[in-house]
């Protein structure tokens, strides 16, 4: 097995993967969790007294597809937890990559879990603030998915490490051989 | 565990065929309106003539929008009219004006108020009112249809509705009338003066 650690070409794609798999899965969730979750917004955003600040044509527009979008993040926490319980997401199985420790070794479940804790902590996080109905906790999860989101681009350097791969201590490797393994 | 393994996209598609079966179960998405206080059912309707002004909130695409909310009704004998203003502002309409008619009849020795109200643009309803409790329902364009429910006192008309489509909304309805100025007598005019001292 290989221990070439993934660009970030390929992440990227089997990111966009996840993305779209996420977004299939939030968008068939609309009628159940997702308008659940689009009156948890309601709660956390403090909306329903004039002076909250959840006012004006953004999120007017964004709660027209309000089932969806306050629903997304636990689709994509649900779709990213794939990464934490087999070492892959459905976008990196299909791109032949995996998560390994740093020194190529197999993860244990523990150091998944950080790994994904510290990568989703946006979808996690905003999931937790719904159901919490705390916009503070909701903005530090975009801050902190803010942080990660630009510390992925690190995955491009010459290490081939994103910031959550770094304070993990894994990385994705990407595995060249023929994914059925015939001689 | 190794690339080979095949759990990450059967793992995907079980959220997914599990997404599908909540789809196809349903959820019982309705809201449940808080109801408006329910008044004991007069036989009489409530003295609503006059100018009546509030406000209207509505949980419309999770969003809740509100604005201004005013009518003046008027009662000829078991005829009502009405002449109102609704500001929608928010959602990009600015005031848009209705009117709003009904008569009382005795139905099973009870007063009944049937009325029907409409706004160009916006959309129309009809509401029973029996006593001081009312009933009825409407559509709006593009939201569709909703119902209502309402209490109404000579002072103080409240009331809530629910958009049968969940981004309609849910929301609710609150005027008071605005309290006419108590004409002057000649009594009260000379008692004033006398405790001027003057």
């Amino acid at each position: 097995m290989s221990n070439e650690r993934a660009g970030l070409r390929a992440r990227l794609l089997a990111a966009l993967v996840d993305v779209v798999l996420g977004g299939a899965l939030a968008l068939l969730l609309s009628g159940s969790s997702g308008h659940w979750f689009s009156e948890r917004a309601v709660v956390m955003l403090g909306i329903g007294s004039p002076d909250t600040f959840w006012n004006g044509p953004v999120p007017y527009v964004i709660g027209i597809f309000g089932s969806v979008v306050y629903g997304a993040p636990l689709a994509f926490a649900l779709v990213s937890l794939s990464d934490a319980l087999f070492g892959a997401t459905p976008g990196k199985w299909l791109l032949k990559l995996r998560v390994a420790s740093a020194d190529g070794s197999p993860p244990s479940r523990t150091r998944l879990f950080a790994r994904w804790a510290l990568k989703h902590v946006c979808a996690w996080g905003l999931v937790l603030a719904l159901v919490l109905g705390e916009s503070l906790v909701a903005g530090a999860a975009i801050v902190l998915g803010a942080v990660v989101l630009v510390g992925s681009v690190a995955a491009g350097g010459p290490r081939r490490l994103a910031l959550h791969d770094m304070l993990s201590r894994t990385a994705v490797l990407s595995e060249p051989v023929a994914r059925h393994g015939r001689p | 565990m190794t690339h080979s393994s095949k759990w990450p996209p059967i793992y995907v598609a079980c959220l997914i065929a599990a997404a599908v079966l909540l789809g196809l179960l349903g959820s019982d998405a309705s809201v449940q309106v808080p109801s408006a206080h329910a008044g004991a059912l007069d036989d009489e309707i409530p003295n609503v003539a006059g100018d009546w002004a509030g406000t209207w909130l509505d949980s419309i695409h999770y969003t809740w929008a509100f604005g201004d909310v005013s009518c003046t009704i008027v009662q000829d004998g078991s005829d009502f009219t009405a002449d109102g203003i609704i500001d929608l502002s928010v959602l990009g309409l600015g005031p848009m004006p209705g009117t709003g008619a009904g008569t009382v009849t005795r139905e099973g020795g009870r007063a009944t108020l049937n009325f029907t109200f409409s706004a160009a643009g916006v959309g129309s309803g009809v509401g029973t009112q029996i006593g001081g409790s009312g009933t009825g329902s409407g559509s709006v364009a593009p939201y569709g249809p909703f119902t209502f429910q309402g209490a109404a006192t000579s002072t103080t008309i409240d009331g809530t509705f629910d958009f049968t489509d969940p981004s309609g909304g849910y929301g609710s309805v609150h005027m008071t009338k605005d309290t006419p100025v108590e004409p002057s007598t000649w009594g009260a005019v000379k008692g004033r003066y006398h405790e001027s001292g003057d």
